[in-house]
């Protein structure tokens, strides 16, 4: 059986109504409601139905809006223990992710203003609703609106990489997936694929994109684990820090991209594409000291 | 990104696919047969006129294959066969949404040899002493798209509290995109099966493909906000797959000039009215 989630049709047509117009009313309204914490939920509810299925597992200990937003490693590691029976066919869904997260908020593990914040050092959720409500502008209006959603759940636009990227909920069961998958089928170990999978947010976004974009160079699942892999034997090396840089894991999907133009690499073994990639890896360092991405 | 379509045709070893005349008289078949469990299709992959192809796969160098993908849960696996009929299934909780299937033909070891005429080759590889990979692909066929017509994105839904002979239609973003159709307690039955009133069941659909025509041309007709460059509509498989089809048919998309959603519908869905009773 799957888990409780919002309706489809009136979860989209919350999210198009609320995106149709920089500043409209309906954008107001959300933000006056995202501030008010508690009557959120009940507003939500009155407009998006919600699909029947298995209660979902709740995290134990309320979060802090930074650990919401941002959570290190440990807090991650948390969601994904809490979730782990969930199946990425609910897990890619902005239906499923926006309804755990309100879920949360009703039981007080986070606040709804904490949607609203922004990355980094930058102003918490309930400061950044107050002044946008107080002086915004339309395009700080929907710029918030659009922080929210994107925390929330995801957008469905963009093909849905916003849930991978923004949620931070959907990003932590990714990277536990991704870690647990490429960690069973190899020698990695856990801690150093945690570590290349949280390298940074543009790192991610890299290797996300590699995973779930139509247009993949990444032709086989084996492929992305054997990369990964490869990678993560080379986290705790400091003369490698290079490797982690997005313009390098650029370089080296592009040697990717090459090989399996005219070769379906779904046929060799895992072991074999390691091998494979890390000769493409010191093929890619070379031509970024050439290019001067890497200092000499 | 790197089109496969654009470098094989100047690879070192002949190949089957559009656009190649490797084989002159070569052709990849191959008859796809959806299963009942609605997670498995049976394909049946034939190759002609390629008996150099057909030697190596006899042998063991080559296998039948055929790639399943799902973008969207980062599902890609290719699947290989020793037998011309190959079953391939997937588990919908790890897949996430009908996946794309792509039938392809592939060497499993690398492959040393001189080919000749009685190898269907063109001339131009006769006489020529060749080395293909282990993962070279001998012969592949497009992508298999699901849902592509209009009336594969709708799942219609019985809706208790609408009044006899009502129906409402509204845009979904998951599952690559649909249109629920809610239909009134009366109309849904109908819409299931119309025991005999055929003719009427496909009107009422032209005047739902109608409306979700008319959804597309006012909620997916702008630029993405999430700046991107596409349209609203590209990240959505199935509308990429609706637009091909309209396309196809010579007809306009719903963000072009000279869209109209009843012209486009009754188009795709003409009315058929009754023949005119004979006069006594």
């Amino acid at each position: 059986m799957s888990y409780e989630k919002f309706e489809d049709s009136s979860y989209t047509k919350l999210c198009k109504d609320l995106l149709r117009s920089k500043g409209s009313d309906d954008q107001r309204e959300f933000l006056s409601y995202l501030r008010s914490g508690n009557e959120f939920s009940d507003w939500v509810r009155r407009q998006v139905n919600i699909d029947q299925g298995e209660s979902l597992p709740m995290l134990e200990e309320p979060l802090t809006e930074s650990e919401f937003k941002e959570p290190p490693k440990s807090t991650e590691k948390r969601m994904f223990d809490a979730w782990e029976s969930i199946s990425p066919a609910e897990a890619c869904r902005v239906t499923f992710w926006g309804f755990v997260t309100l879920r949360h908020i009703e039981e007080s593990r986070i606040k709804s203003s904490y949607l609203a914040a922004n990355g980094g050092a930058l102003k918490g959720g309930l400061e950044r609703i107050d002044r946008t409500l107080k002086e915004g502008n339309a395009r700080e209006f929907d710029d918030v609106v659009r922080t929210a959603l994107r925390r929330m759940s995801g957008l469905p636009e963009r093909g849905k990489r916003s849930v991978y990227e923004n949620c931070p909920f959907a990003r932590a069961w990714w990277r536990g997936y991704l870690a647990r998958e490429i960690c069973e089928k190899t020698g990695a170990e856990l801690a150093n694929v945690v570590k290349v999978l949280t390298v940074s947010q543009s790192y991610w976004v890299r290797l996300i994109n590699l995973v779930v974009s139509k247009n993949s160079v990444l032709g086989d699942a084996k492929v992305r684990t054997a990369l990964i892999w490869a990678l993560s034997d080379f986290i705790n090396d400091e003369d490698k820090k290079h490797l982690f840089h997005d313009k390098f894991l650029k370089q080296i999907e592009r040697l990717i991209g090459i090989r399996a133009a005219w070769q379906e690499l779904g046929v060799f073994t895992v072991e074999e594409l390691k091998e494979i990639i890390n000769k493409l890896i010191f093929e890619a360092v070379g031509q970024a000291h050439s290019d001067l991405i890497i200092p000499q | 990104m790197v089109q496969v379509g654009e470098i094989v045709r100047s690879l070192p070893y002949p190949v089957i696919e559009e656009g190649n005349l490797s084989y002159p008289r070569g052709e990849y078949l191959v008859e796809t047969t959806p299963q009942q469990d609605g997670v498995s299709v049976l394909l049946n992959h034939a190759v002609i006129g390629a008996a150099f192809l057909e030697g190596v796969i006899s042998a063991g160098k080559a296998k039948y294959g055929c790639l399943v993908s799902v973008p969207l849960t980062g599902y890609r696996k290719l699947h290989l066969s020793d037998h011309a009929c190959q079953r391939v299934k997937w588990d919908m909780d790890v897949v996430g949404e009908p996946p794309m299937l792509r039938p392809i033909i592939i060497s499993v070891a690398e492959i040393y040899c001189m080919l000749g005429p009685s190898d269907g080759v063109a001339q131009a590889w006769q006489g020529r002493e060749i080395t293909i990979p282990k993962g070279a692909r001998l012969a592949l066929k497009s992508y298999l798209r699901p849902n592509s017509s209009l009336h594969h994105l709708l799942k219609v839904e019985n809706n208790t509290s609408l009044r006899d002979g009502c129906f409402e239609v509204k845009p979904c973003e998951e599952d690559g995109f649909y249109f629920k159709v809610q239909a009134a307690s009366d109309l849904f039955p109908f819409l299931q099966n119309a025991s005999g009133h055929e003719a009427h069941r496909k009107s009422v659909l032209t005047h739902v493909a109608g409306r979700c025509l008319e959804i597309l041309a006012r909620e997916y007709s702008g630029q993405d906000e999430e700046g991107e460059d596409d349209s609203k509509w590209k990240s959505f498989r199935n509308l990429e797959a609706l637009a091909n089809e309209l396309v196809k048919h010579e007809l306009p998309i719903w963000d072009e000039e000279g869209f109209a959603a009843d012209k486009v519908a009754t188009r795709l869905y003409p009315h058929r009215p009754p023949e005119p009773e004979p006069e006594e």
